[in-house]
């Protein structure tokens, strides 16, 4: 029975507390009331008898403090009343409330948010199993470029490596295929991959099998095809997977199985086609990217030592093809989520953390600014008896209270900035998507309230409450202060001025002409089944002559032709050329290359410097150049009519009829590749683009293009079909996102760190008003008096600047991987910034020194202690 | 225990307590009246004593205070205890 009533007795306590406590009051009346009668029925006047009976009775108070001590409910009752007293004191001050539930707030939803998408991008681990011990196999050129690889060597390096466990490929061109479902036709993004591509990435399928080598060997032609959860899902409802057929390019294929939804290897893809290696390639004909496992008792070291002087080998055995090439081994992570997105992403966190480090070293110079204003209130309390944990407790109650109230805003803040982030970040970093608020995110806000709350709490707590502090006030404080100032400068002036640093090169980068006009153009990519329009067929070239001619009668379009690449997104199709009396490959030069109808360069608007465009048809075997192409094989002499020699010295020779401008038409930020275009009547591609020139908005001829296009074959819907300039600014999103982002990191910490100044000087100010006063009465200038101020406001700034610049040199190393021609340390950006500082600082030291110094001397005396 | 023992007869209000220790005491122990609250409520949460509003001889609203059945136990307890004690003291100050 003790138990249950004291349990009650406590909650009965805690919660009808003012029932209780009247209870008490009355009872103790009660009992004063009696001692008195009692005292005046023995002939004691009233007035002395009351007198006599509160003697008796002791301290009142006290006596109710005990019981309530007695009752046990005191330290739950003392939190919920520090955090009345707490919540009331802190309505008190709003500003400075606010100033710290900014601050806070800011800070906390800065680093959820940067946590969450660093958890999306680079925690979460990739799908595979040990996915450390996939790499990627690179051939390298002779001049020490990263390549494709090819079959034969790839077959040399499974049998003649052993210290890597499997070795899979994946073909290029990728595939477009067409699914043809009840006669209308969808695109689909495959992939060409050997037989071992899925069990090298060690994943299982959910439903049915891989390939086996013999549906695989070489030679083999097995129309058995994987498909992705997505297009298992959506086009067959997930159904039991029994001999399902496709009807893709023309051919019936049949499903051996489905790929897991979480697999995640470059853009998204439908289907997987077997690839079989071909034995009768070229040995120097690299096509294949290679993905290999480093087996279990070797590390990445001894495995790239191993793939190398394999290479090394081969190139001896085979002069001919290899000479000069090597190999490496490039860790997958680094390929699949970029180094760009990885030093995005850490960039990106030392912003935040140093965003965090601000908001929180600005609310504790504001909290300790606080409880200095309030010393004198504290002492009164001491003195009148508050114990000092008491006093203690309530202040840090008060700091966490506002902690926590941050910590909820910084939550509703990164919850609203989750969805957008996810939306706009999605083009420059990967797996993005996956991006949410997850529970170990929400524990981390839930530390970092907790943690900030008590480290800016307990310290201005313990020395406020600490006897004899009203003596020596001020000084201690004060240095702390200053130096929280400096660091927050620091901190802020190194963000400021990242971020123009990133403007810069930003601007740079939009500045940069691709060197064609990406205004006013569109592209439709077309795919074409093969089944009726083989490789370099006749019906390729019927189809695309018509779809021309069909396309140029839309309405609004001026001029089209046609292109194997669709600018600034692919494929990035590349090979060596070489003079027709070169007899060694290694004297080749790697170019891009592209093949194009007549009149591209003129719908493109890339100038012709030298010779004539593509004719119509042509008889002979011309090409036209590029300028650093022309340059780089014929140096000054006229290139026109000079003959250029394909891939090695046993390739064709075309000649020469005419020079183009250098283009930047896949990247903006890397030099214009020497370029080699291949007239399309010889080469006969077969998936090309079609660029269109229009006079009108090219968004608005989507859909009459989309028809007229599908009017030719209806089979074949445009794949993809937009205007160019939309690509060419999905190429510039992550700078601009790395600006936008650093760009609002470096307001906010400005904003944060000048609010901290502020405070400071605000501070000093009133601290020394009497000071001031008296200085002011005894004939000092006001301007004089607030200079001083300024003074010292201007001493923090250029210690925070010289620290910030230290800083920077940090820093720098992180921003170098995101800048275009752009150095981290830019003299103009760092001129800027630090004179808007030097600005700020100012304006935050000057006003709060004039309003004293404007103040009435005699009344501040007055009104001082 | 004092308190436990005034109240082991009938229940009483705080008051009445006081002055009934008092008074068995022969105004020895004089201590502030307000002290004696504490303890109550202290006894009150261990569940000794009940308590409960009425009307006192004056007509008067008072708290009474009332032994419960734990109450007279710990009486009981604490009597003995303190016997003995005393017995104990008594027996080494005759015999010292």
């Amino acid at each position: 029975m003790g138990l249950t009533s004291e349990l009650v007795t406590r909650l009965r306590g805690l919660f009808s507390r003012s029932a209780v406590e009247h209870d008490l009051d009355e009872e103790l009346l009660s009992h004063i009331e009696m001692e008195t009668e009692h005292l005046v029925s023995e002939g004691v006047p009233p007035a002395e008898a009351r007198r006599r009976a509160l003697m008796a009775f002791g301290s009142v108070p006290k006596a109710v403090e005990e019981c309530r001590e007695e009752r046990g409910v005191l330290w739950v009752e003392d939190t919920v009343r520090d955090v009345r007293q707490g919540s009331r004191s802190l309505a008190r001050a709003p500003r400075f409330s606010l100033a710290v539930l900014f601050s806070l707030g800011l800070g906390v939803a800065a680093v959820l948010v940067v946590f969450s998408l660093m958890e999306a991008v680079l925690l979460n681990g990739l799908p595979y199993q040990d996915p450390e011990r996939l790499v990627l196999l690179n051939d390298l050129t002779p001049e020490g470029g990263r390549f494709s690889t090819s079959d034969l060597n790839v077959l040399d390096y499974r049998e003649r490596v052993g210290l890597l466990d499997g070795i899979a490929v994946e073909a290029y061109p990728a595939p477009t295929l067409l699914l043809e479902v009840d006669g209308a036709g969808r695109a689909l993004q495959g992939l060409r991959v050997s037989g071992n591509f899925f069990a090298v990435f060690g994943v299982d399928p959910v439903q049915g099998r891989w390939w086996t080598d013999a549906e695989t060997a070489p030679g083999t032609d097995s129309k058995l095809v994987v498909v992705s959860s997505a297009l298992w899902r959506g086009v067959f409802g997930a159904e039991q997977l029994v001999d399902q057929t496709l009807r893709l390019g023309g051919e019936t294929w049949t499903i051996i199985g489905v790929v897991p939804p979480q697999f995640f290897y470059g853009p998204p893809r439908d289907v997987w086609v077997p690839y079989a290696f071909d034995l009768e390639r070229n040995r120097g004909d690299h096509r294949l990217s290679a993905i290999a496992r480093i087996g279990p008792f070797a590390d990445f070291g001894a495995a790239n030592e191993e793939i190398a002087a394999a290479a090394q080998l081969l190139a001896e055995e085979y002069p001919e093809q290899s000479a000069g090439w090597s190999a490496e081994l490039q860790p997958i992570r680094d390929v699949l989520i970029g180094a760009d997105a990885q030093s995005t992403t850490i960039a990106l966190s030392v912003a935040v953390a140093m965003l965090l480090l601000l908001a929180c070293s600005s609310v504790s110079g504001l909290m300790m600014a606080r409880s200095a204003a309030r010393e004198r209130e504290l002492s009164l309390r001491r003195a009148l008896g508050a114990a000092r944990g008491r006093l203690i407790r309530q202040l840090v109650t008060e700091s966490l209270l506002l902690a926590a109230l941050g910590t909820l805003l910084g939550l509703v803040g990164a919850a609203a900035l989750v969805p957008i982030v996810r939306r706009f970040a999605s083009d420059a970093l990967p797996r993005v998507g996956d991006m949410a608020l997850s529970p170990t995110v929400i524990a981390v806000a839930f530390a970092i309230s907790v943690v900030s709350g008590l480290l800016f709490g307990i310290a201005p707590a313990l020395r406020a409450t600490a006897i004899g502090s009203a003596g020596s006030r001020g000084t201690l404080s004060l240095n702390l202060r200053s130096v929280l100032v400096m660091v927050q400068l620091a901190m802020a002036l190194m963000l400021v001025t990242a971020s123009g640093t990133l403007y810069q090169s930003f601007s740079r980068m939009t500045a940069v002409h691709p060197g064609f006009d990406a205004e006013q153009l569109l592209a439709v990519d077309v795919t074409l089944p093969p089944d009726r329009y083989p490789e370099g067929s006749q019906e390729v070239m019927q189809y695309y002559e018509t779809v021309l001619e069909r396309v140029a009668a839309v309405p609004g379009v001026t001029d089209v032709s046609a292109s194997t690449l669709h600018p600034f997104v692919g494929p990035a199709l590349a090979n060596t050329v070489g003079l027709p009396e070169m007899t060694d490959k290694v004297e080749f030069q790697p170019v891009a290359w592209r093949a194009v109808t007549s009149g591209t360069f003129r719908t493109m608007g890339l100038p012709m410097l030298r010779g004539r465009d593509f004719e119509a048809t042509e008889s002979q075997l011309v090409t036209v150049i590029s300028e650093n192409l022309a340059t780089r094989l014929f140096g000054d002499e006229d290139p026109i009519g000079r003959g250029v020699r394909w891939i090695s010295p046993q390739g064709p020779v075309a000649t020469v009829v005419g020079v183009v401008s250098d283009a930047r038409d896949l990247e903006l930020t890397s030099e214009p590749l020497p370029t080699y275009y291949w007239f399309q009547g010889h080469m006969r591609w077969t998936d090309l683009s079609l660029l269109l020139r229009t006079d009108l908005d090219p968004q608005s001829l989507v859909a009459s293009v989309r028809a007229a296009v599908r009017d030719v074959d209806p089979l074949l819907p445009p794949l993809e079909i937009g205007p160019v300039e939309r690509d060419l600014r999905e190429v510039a999103a992550t700078s601009r996102m790395n600006l936008q982002v650093f760009g609002t990191f470096a307001l906010l910490a400005s904003l944060i760190a000048l609010v901290g100044l502020y405070g400071l000087v605000s501070y000093t100010v009133a601290n020394r008003r009497s000071e001031i006063a008296v200085r002011l009465a005894v004939g000092a200038r006001p301007l004089d008096v607030s200079f001083g101020f300024v003074r010292n406001g201007l001493r923090l700034l250029a210690v925070g600047v010289a620290a910030g610049l230290f800083g920077m040199v940090f820093l720098t190393q992180l921003l170098q991987q995101l800048l275009f021609e752009t150095t981290p340390l830019e003299p103009v950006v760092v001129i800027g910034t630090v004179s808007f500082f030097a600005l700020a600082t100012l304006a935050a030291s000057v006003l709060p020194a004039l309003r004293v110094a404007r103040q009435n001397p005699v009344g501040v005396l007055r009104s001082a202690d | 225990m004092l308190i436990l023992r005034v109240l082991r007869l009938r229940p009483m209000h705080g008051w009445a307590i006081s002055r009934r220790i008092q008074q068995v005491s022969k105004e020895v122990i004089l201590v502030q009246q307000g002290s004696l609250y504490p303890s109550l409520h202290r006894l009150a949460r261990k569940g000794w004593v009940s308590s409960e509003w009425g009307v006192s001889e004056n007509n008067r609203r008072a708290k009474f205070y009332r032994l419960t059945r734990a109450g007279r136990r710990q009486l009981q307890a604490e009597t003995e205890t303190w016997m003995r004690l005393s017995e104990a003291v008594a027996r080494v100050l005759e015999e010292a």
